[in-house]
């Protein structure tokens, strides 16, 4: 039987910040937009998305007198990414 | 990136994980400039205190003064940094770099308590120099780094036994061999 795929991960770019922050401790935007070629508003929201479901973690601050924003993933978000890909891995095999 | 309405096949996502991982693992930080900074001043300190003693100079710690320029120029490029680079930090990178401030302060308290270890103060900081040069050679996976440690190791226990003008000089000698070649070994990789 398949696992439904969690569609808040099931996204391209949602499931790439993950996957990025999965191997950091934290990240910033700028980097997360950077790597992901995505737009700040679109990459805002999808962020947005996952802070909601407590799989990241947002932090606003500043630097200097711009502002900052750093992303780390959650234990939450960790065991989230964990069940997906092992739902996927059910997909792969058969 | 698109939006997040794209489907995708199971595999093009286990493709994008492994590329993404990928991506953050080529982004650490480059901290090498304080490593040799540090290194390199604290080899012309320990030089220093050699050549001050030979010459029987009446206060040959002064030399030590050369670590606040040092301290400067840590601040100075730490700040310039922190404005350019994209900031992503390894759980890794970040041990190593905790390792290595933690060596920092211990090295900066142990001399005010010289008297009560009978001024056995450059052994024992070799000794643990020696302990955060393995690990970082661990975190690193870098072989040379370990070997390098255990040279400083060596050269820890050996100064135990020799007068603090050559403690001077062996201490010069481990951080160049146990440190500063291995360290510009794995640059000169990178």
């Amino acid at each position: 039987m398949f696992k439904e795929l969690d569609p808040l991960l099931h996204s391209q770019l949602r499931l790439a910040v993950m996957s990025l922050l999965l191997g950091l401790e934290s990240a910033e935007f700028t980097f997360l937009k950077e790597k992901t070629n995505a737009t700040a508003g679109n990459l805002s929201v999808q962020l947005d998305k996952l802070a909601e479901a407590g799989y990241i973690a947002i932090e606003k601050s500043f630097r200097g007198k711009k502002p900052l924003t750093t992303c780390r993933i959650t234990k939450k978000g960790i065991k989230a990414f964990e069940e997906y890909v092992s739902s996927l891995k059910g997909y792969i095999q058969t | 990136m698109s939006n997040q309405h794209d489907q995708l096949s199971p595999q093009q996502s286990l493709d994008l994980i492994a590329s993404m991982i990928n991506e953050a693992k080529g982004n650490v930080r480059d901290n090498s400039f304080y490593y040799l900074l540090w290194g390199w001043v604290l080899v012309a300190a320990h030089l220093g205190s050699f050549t001050l003693i030979e010459f029987e100079f009446g206060y040959p710690y002064a030399v030590w003064l050369i670590v606040i320029p040092a301290w400067i120029a840590t601040f100075v490029h730490g700040s310039r940094q922190a404005k350019k680079q994209l900031r992503a930090a390894t759980h890794l990178e970040t041990v190593n770099l905790s390792l290595w401030i933690s060596f920092g302060v211990l090295s900066v308290t142990i001399p005010f308590f010289g008297a009560f270890i009978n001024y056995q103060i450059n052994p024992v900081i070799l000794l643990m120099g020696s302990m955060a040069t393995v690990t970082s050679g661990i975190i690193l996976k870098y072989r040379p780094l370990v070997v390098g440690g255990i040279l400083i190791f060596a050269c820890g226990l050996a100064s135990f036994f020799l007068s603090y003008q050559q403690q001077s000089l062996i201490s010069a000698a481990a951080i160049v061999g146990g440190y500063l070649v291995p360290g510009y070994m794995l640059k000169v990789q990178k």
